[in-house]
């Protein structure tokens, strides 16, 4: 009982973090859904060996090694990789907060493409830190625990980070 | 001798850049906060880029918001629960037995203790009555120091909560 409310608990408070970040790492909704799917399995299997207390440190850990592994075998099978336009695509085709003005609706359109383009086009490492800041609302300390980095590379890498996302950004404006 | 480089007035110097982003992104010390702030007034350069800044790190983060997981994952994830146990699952006669078994002892020991513990002697000195009363009001004393230490710690608190965060979050409105 107190497992099944403890991990629905879990679930309902990180899913959507854990698909946020799969989502820019892998810059694919079906693989970042498939990455969502399978880390709360795990968590659910490995239930008793995880303490509860750092759940979030594990399930941000297990997140990123399980992206950066799909990354590695995409660039071993190159067929299977997504290219820039198909995340583009993808993110066009959302139809949330869709509303009546055409105009409106391209421009929030293409400017979530652009934001999702520059997040998503940033170095992996730099994606990493900047995602688990700025997503899961982590500390540097936290973070250069999880990446194990010291802290003043995570604070200089998610400097970097701000900085290339204002060069991408500053054109859209 | 050599002539200093000159800066050029349309670059930001790193620092500065740093401190911009820092404060547009809501993580900047107060200290930097302040620079800025004070820098931005005087030039119409660092306040273009506070802005451009600021305009980046709310775009940015309403769009990462917007993403959200599916509902089709959460679905899949409710098959994830353990059964819930019947109660004539022997596992929960076990639980009931146990539960049992303690309150009837802890109500036997209770019951004992009222019986066979025998009355105060009341027949108390004078120079007991006067240790008593002592003891007491150092006991009292003690508690009254602590809360003291309590109350001070408390007002600490508040000050941090009702002041100083209220302070930085006004200035996180100007920045």
């Amino acid at each position: 009982m107190f497992r099944k409310t403890t991990y629905q608990t879990l679930v309902f408070a990180h899913k959507d973090k854990v698909y946020r970040y799969a989502y820019y790492m892998l810059r694919d909704e079906m693989d970042a859904e498939d990455a969502t799917q399978d880390i709360f399995v795990k968590l659910w299997q490995k239930f008793e060996e995880i303490n509860i207390t750092k759940a979030k440190s594990w399930l941000m850990r297990t997140t990123h090694n399980y992206c950066i592994d799909i990354i590695r075998k995409r660039q071993r099978t190159t067929d299977k990789h997504v290219v820039l336009e198909d995340f583009n695509q993808n993110s066009a085709q959302e139809a949330e907060g869709l509303s009546n003005d055409p105009v409106r609706n391209a421009q929030n359109s293409h400017l979530k493409e652009v934001i999702d383009n520059a997040v998503g086009k940033l170095p992996e490492k730099i994606k990493s830190v900047f995602l688990m800041y700025e997503v899961q609302g982590m500390k540097y300390r936290e973070i250069a625990d999880v990446l194990d980095m010291p802290i003043n590379s995570v604070k200089v890498t998610m400097l970097r980070a701000r900085k290339q996302l204002q060069e991408e950004l500053r054109y859209e404006r | 001798m050599k002539d200093k480089p000159k800066r050029r007035p349309d670059i930001l110097s790193p620092v500065m850049e740093e401190r911009i982003l820092a404060v547009a992104y809501g993580d900047a010390s107060l200290w930097d906060k302040l620079i800025v702030f004070q820098v931005s007034r005087r030039s119409v350069k660092v306040q273009k880029a506070l802005d451009q800044a600021r305009e980046t790190a709310r775009l940015t983060r309403t769009r990462i918001a917007e993403v959200r997981c599916p509902d089709t994952v959460s679905t899949y994830l409710e098959r994830y629960r353990e059964p819930e146990a019947p109660l004539m699952f022997p596992g929960n006669w076990i639980r009931v037995f146990t539960g049992t078994v303690g309150v009837m002892a802890a109500a036997t020991i209770a019951v004992m203790f009222n019986v066979f513990v025998e009355p105060a002697d009341d027949n108390l000195t004078q120079e007991q009555i006067e240790l008593a009363t002592l003891e007491a009001k150092q006991s009292l004393a003690l508690i009254q120091q602590l809360m003291q230490d309590v109350a001070g710690d408390a007002s600490k608190q508040a000050i941090v909560d009702y002041t100083a965060k209220p302070l930085n979050e006004t200035l996180d409105e100007y920045f």
